[in-house]
């Protein structure tokens, strides 16, 4: 029935590439005897035509013309080896009018016929954990593995069809570029880019790039293996992040101690010396400065206090961070106020607060933030005088800025960064008390809220606090 | 011959130290010693500086023969101190005994490159502190000769 549906049928017969002919019903109607010599299989029976249509690997051959033009085809070879040819599609009229499919099959250099040996090579890509392609001498790409496949979704064929640079991030096609030399000259060559995946993100393959030689040691391509990466490249950046965190929390940790020890000796100091002096003037029959030196015990022993209270407060903190929440700032104020309502009537403070908005942070940490500020400007007044203390708000790109003002005593600028540091004092403990913790726990908690904080301030002229928190909501 | 002998004045000492307590422990230590010596006391660096190049509320002050040091002062620290003092032709001959409980290499390390004359750390105990005053006193006006301005 067939070969008489073949026009020119005794020119495909001597024809010396492979030819095989589908009629309109998708049947193979005709192949030439070169094809017969290519691939084993004979139509001297119907059966073999059967499995001329069944053998060709369903995945990568149909006859829907998918292929068109140049594309890569793998089958078996009758005897059970892979072949693997260029084909080439094109309409043929048959001799009954009926439109068929005509296609020529061109062996691949260097990976013609495929053998039992290399049937295995295709078997092991396709078990192979690695992402694997092949390419021709042309950088055409005409194999993909089972790991590609799945990782782009697409089956071979769309595969073949679709440049594979493609799929690679438009930020990272330069870096294909950047290649072209190495490539040009044939050399091995490895390198990183994001590669679409099938469910449309991006990820991170490492890709090595080795050239194929033909049994005449020619160049016949490349073959390339890549790996997803994404992983181990985030869990560097983590680990990157985290040892530079350790390190900035080391050296706190280090200046902490240093400086804790010696002002916690400071009072020990005290206690200790005049502890040992009374008992020498009592041991002396002295027992005239007994009451001044016992002020420097007990006075010791309160600084001690104070001190341990406010390390304890900067621990707590640095330590003990709740996840951020949406914080109405009246409320911290109204809270840090209430703490503080003993100075507040002691200083004849006047204090005005605007409307505050609400944010994302850490309410703990923003009643301590607060309260610290309000403190020093209520500590830091102007003697003989009202003190008034202003508290406003604004909001510049994507911060809040808060602002504490007051008329107390000012700062002279030399010392506006010195402040925020652990331990700094301005005064004496006889001009003012205090432990120099205050600001350093205010400069973490703002720095944990993604801000800054800084001071505007001139001696004699009140001083203006600022912070910044970064709106998250 | 020593200082106590050969000079009619009085010995001068200019303590720059921020703690009270410090203030009345060396107050008490010296009151120990045989020969009297005339404390002035200043307690932060800032007003250290003021004394020695007799500025502001100082013009009256009088040049000590030496200087006992706390690193760790209000305003300006002992360091700072330290830097413009040694930087200046004639303040820079007064000996400054470094006193502080700072233990840390980098405090002596910076305190001597600043060229500090001795570094001497606060004992915690009172014999111990009042024996350390008393060794200063010996050394630096009974053992060593010091400049005539």
């Amino acid at each position: 029935m067939s070969a008489d549906l073949i026009p020119n049928k005794a020119f495909f017969d001597t024809y010396n590439e492979a030819v095989l002919i589908f009629s309109d019903k998708q049947q193979v109607i005709y192949i030439n005897p070169a094809f017969t010599y290519l691939t084993g299989f004979g139509l001297q029976h119907p059966f073999e035509m059967q499995a001329l249509s069944e053998l060709l690997i369903p995945d990568t051959f149909e006859a829907d013309g998918l292929f068109k033009n140049r594309a890569y085809l793998s089958f078996s070879k009758k005897d059970g080896a892979l072949l693997k040819a260029k084909v080439s599609e094109s309409d043929i009229v048959l001799s009954d009018q009926s439109k068929g499919k005509f296609y020529t099959f061109n062996l691949l250099p260097g990976l013609d016929v495929i053998t039992g040996g290399e049937r295995k090579f295709y078997e092991l890509a396709d078990a192979s954990p690695a992402m694997i392609f092949l390419q021709d001498e042309n950088e055409q790409a005409f194999y993909f593995n089972n790991s590609w496949l799945t990782y782009t979704g697409k089956t071979l064929k769309q595969q073949q069809n679709l440049l594979w640079k493609n799929l690679v991030h438009p930020d990272d096609i330069r870096i294909l570029e950047d290649l072209a030399p190495t490539i040009t000259r044939r050399k091995s060559y490895s390198f990183e880019l994001r590669l679409k995946k099938s469910d449309g993100s991006y990820r991170n393959i490492f890709v090595i790039s080795t050239p194929l030689l033909s049994e005449d040691r020619a160049f016949a391509g490349y073959m390339s293996s890549g790996l997803d990466i994404t992983e181990v490249k985030e869990a560097q950046n983590q680990i990157s992040q985290l040892s530079h965190a350790l390190k900035q929390s080391t050296e706190e940790l280090d200046q902490f101690t240093y400086v804790t020890s010696h002002d916690l000796q400071e009072p020990l100091r005290m206690i200790t010396g005049y502890i040992q002096l009374i008992q020498k003037n009592i041991e002396r029959g002295n027992l005239a400065n007994l009451d001044e030196f016992m002020g420097f015990v007990l006075g010791g022993a309160s600084r001690m206090q104070m001190l341990i209270a406010d390390l304890l407060h900067l621990s707590r903190v640095t330590r003990k961070t709740a996840p951020f929440a949406a914080v109405n700032i009246n409320d911290v104020i109204h809270v840090a106020l209430s703490h503080l309502s003993k100075a507040v009537t002691a200083g004849k403070a006047e204090i005005t607060c605007e409307n505050m908005p609400t944010i994302m942070g850490d309410t703990y940490q923003l009643v301590s933030l607060f309260e610290n500020l309000l403190e020093n400007a209520l500590k830091f007044r102007t003697l003989d005088t009202l003190s008034k203390i202003t508290i406003s708000a604004g909001q510049k790109d994507d911060k809040y800025i808060f602002q504490i003002k007051d008329n107390g005593i000012g700062i002279d600028y030399k010392f506006h960064k010195r402040i925020f540091a652990i331990f700094q004092r301005l005064h004496t403990q006889a001009e003012y008390e205090g432990t120099g913790i205050g600001l350093a726990v205010c400069k973490k908690i703002v720095e944990r809220h993604g801000g800054e904080i800084w001071v505007e301030s001139e001696p004699g002229k009140g001083s203006a606090f600022y912070f910044s928190i970064k709106n998250n909501s | 011959m020593d200082f106590v002998k050969s000079s009619k004045q009085k010995p001068r000492v200019l303590l720059v130290e921020d703690n009270p307590g410090d203030i009345r422990l060396t107050q008490e230590a010296l009151k120990e010693s045989e020969v009297e010596i005339i404390l002035d006391v200043v307690s932060d660096g800032e007003q250290a500086l003021d004394f020695l190049f007799k500025r502001n509320k100082f013009t009256d002050a009088i040049r000590p023969h030496i200087i006992l040091l706390d690193l760790n002062l209000p305003k300006k620290n002992g360091i700072e101190v330290l830097k413009e003092l040694k930087a200046h032709d004639s303040l820079k001959k007064i000996p400054v005994i470094v006193l502080t409980t700072s233990d840390a290499d980098h405090d002596i390390s910076k305190a001597y490159s600043f060229h500090a004359n001795c570094y001497i750390l606060k004992p915690v105990d009172f014999d111990d502190f009042a024996k350390v005053i008393r060794l200063i006193e010996l050394f630096w006006f009974n053992t060593v000769q010091l400049p005539n301005e």
